[in-house]
């Protein structure tokens, strides 16, 4: 059977003032089934955010996809299609829901507007239908008195309140995958853990296919079925999540491990990754994490592979699997 | 967009500026629109030998002038004619320029280059000169020709003004979550980019019919523009020229309600630039 959705070699280019080119997300390969939820793990700056905008052909200007870069739907791939069919995809079939719901709302419409928008845009329907839908969905993720909200603007609206707002206007046309980037990322723990709570519940509600883009481990614990961890535009490790916290392949991977506390256990000292991610115009040539990699050795100068380091896990590092 | 434009109406009048100008422009508007029901017809003469240039008294509130014509009753006349030459031509030149600016703006690359490089080229042009010229060569200009001509020779800034607030809330995260939503070009820039970019057209919009207003008086003090017998404010400065001294009440209360205008149309307009600009609450 076709996967839902398969990205196959994305690459992102954006000129350089010097006249060379850079690649913000260079080759990036994975694949999300129906009703699962896939990871894209990732310090700021290593290329999860644009790879999300990729998978929409969004991708900020002067920077585009490279057409060597495929995005299967279900099969067709997106590089081929045309802007109209695009306007299709985007929210019609795969919905997106960004970080900052401060700023990711229009502050001079109301939510009913901004959420019935979605609807209209991709089903031939009156407003006043619209605005049911609206309210509906509204109910459906959670907001309290749906009828009250549906008019309100989003500086009258709490944080957790607006990014379920999001969510509903994401939701509006039934896409079949969610592109939640960092969705948790501005509001507080405690609505943190609820808008967590609302995706899972809403990705098995409708059987919806979920990427869930955030530098956070602790919200891919227990609700992210797959991972792929990013690093300086490459995915370096990829496996299931209970895989990946079981045993780490990457050295980068141990790396983000070793920087968060944990609860059980016994107290130790935090193992920050010394350094900090290069910018894409100082990336090594070799492995990119080698210049900060504590285990490095000579083969490290020049690129592994996404090897399998275990059967369903990848990992792309010399150290990973037999050959090592 | 009612409630917002509630608050913003709450938020002029808050202003001592504002509630001023606001007033004063409520009590001009209702004197251009109830003034000549009461008073005198602007073009009726009296005798000339004894009505005439008449000092303001019982009869004639502010006085007559040299052909013994009522003063208040042509500054009525004059003013509603000013205030609709001013709101018209001002409404004309915003939607003019919030058009070419918005589009300008969202449409960005090419489209931006030429129309931006076409607004550069028409600033250069003296607005003045331009209607001068073509007032000198068509005489007795019809009403709706010249508020055409003041709408557009007065577009270019309010253009450059939107097209740049466009370029910044086109780069705003909500805006990138419609295209997200599979919204359009059109959509995007009516539904996201016009609203957001209000604020600048509404406060251009009223400041332009100021200028208007003043530039139309000049203009008719000039002899161009409008022409008697149609009473008008500049036109009624230009017309006692020769009896100033004398009759001062001729030029000085249509000078002085010209001023007013103006002045209370700023002062909204900059209540309303205060009220809109987030800095200030």
């Amino acid at each position: 059977m076709t996967p839902l959705l398969e990205v196959r070699d994305l690459r992102v280019s954006f000129p350089e003032s010097g006249g060379g080119t850079i690649h913000p997300v260079d080759g990036v390969s994975f694949t999300l089934e129906r009703g699962r939820t896939l990871a894209l793990v990732g310090e700021s700056g290593c290329g999860k955010s644009l790879t999300g905008l990729a998978l929409l052909r969004l991708v900020p200007s002067p920077g585009r996809v490279e057409a060597s870069s495929a995005i299967r739907l279900e099969g067709k791939d997106l590089m081929s299609f045309d802007e109209r069919a695009m306007r299709e995809v985007r929210g019609g079939r795969i919905g997106m829901v960004f970080q900052d719901p401060m700023t990711s709302l229009n502050p001079v419409l109301t939510a009913g507007d901004q959420i019935a928008e979605g609807v209209r845009a991709h089903r031939s329907v009156s407003r006043s239908d619209a605005l049911a839908r609206a309210e509906a969905l509204l109910g459906e993720v959670g907001i309290a008195d749906p009828a009250r909200r549906l008019h309100e603007y989003p500086h009258q609206l709490s944080g957790g309140m607006r990014q379920r707002v999001m969510i509903s206007i994401a939701l509006a046309a039934e896409p079949e995958i969610l592109i939640a980037d960092e969705p948790t990322t501005a509001l507080d723990v405690t609505v943190q853990a609820q808008i967590l709570e609302l995706l899972d519940r809403l990705r098995l509600e409708r059987g919806m296919a979920v990427l869930l883009i955030t530098h956070d481990l602790g919200v891919v614990a227990g609700r992210a079925d797959d991972m792929c961890v990013m690093y300086a535009g490459q995915i370096v490790e990829r496996a299931s999540t209970r895989q990946v916290f079981e045993a780490p392949a990457h050295p980068y991977t141990r790396g983000l491990f070793g920087s968060v506390p944990t609860i059980a256990g016994p107290r130790e000292r935090l193992t920050p990754i010394s350094g900090s991610v290069p910018p894409p115009t100082a990336w090594p040539g070799g492995c990119r994490f080698a210049p900060r990699c504590p285990e490095r050795f000579a083969r490290c100068d020049s690129m592994p592979s996404l090897r399998g380091a275990a059967p369903g896990h990848d990992a792309r590092c010399w150290l990973a699997g037999d050959e090592a | 967009m009612t409630a917002p434009l509630v608050a913003l109406a709450q938020a002029v009048w808050k202003r001592p500026g504002g509630r001023a100008g606001t007033i004063a422009l409520a009590l001009l508007a209702l004197l251009a629109l109830c003034g000549p029901l009461v008073l005198p017809s602007p073009t009726a003469q009296g005798d000339l030998l004894h009505e005439a240039l008449l000092p303001p008294g019982v009869g004639h509130l502010l006085g007559t002038d040299q052909l013994s014509r009522d003063v208040l009753s042509r500054i009525v006349s004059g003013l509603r004619l000013s205030l609709i030459i001013g709101l018209a031509s001002a409404f004309l030149a915003v939607v003019l320029g919030a058009a070419v600016g918005l589009i300008a703006g969202a449409r960005a690359g090419l489209v931006d280059s030429v129309l931006m490089r076409m607004v550069d080229a028409l600033l250069a042009i003296p607005r003045l000169f331009v209607l001068l010229l073509v007032l000198a060569v068509w005489d007795r200009v019809p009403l709706p020709a010249l508020v055409l001509l003041l709408a557009l020779t007065g577009w270019y800034g309010t253009s450059r003004l939107v097209r740049a607030e466009t370029v910044r809330v086109r780069s705003e995260d909500f805006v990138r979550a419609a295209e997200a939503l599979g919204a359009g070009r059109l959509r995007i820039a009516l539904h996201h980019l016009l609203p957001n970019v209000a604020a600048p057209i509404i406060v251009a919009g009223t400041l332009g019919v100021g200028d208007v207003i003043l530039l139309e008086a000049g203009l008719t003090y000039l002899g161009l523009g409008i022409r008697p017998p149609t009473p008008s404010l500049g036109g009624m400065v230009l017309d006692s020229r020769s009896v100033f001294v004398t009759a001062p009440w001729t030029s000085i209360f249509p000078g002085l309600v010209i001023v007013l205008t103006v002045l209370s149309v700023n002062l909204v307009g900059d209540a309303l630039r205060e009220a809109l600009d987030p800095r200030s609450t």
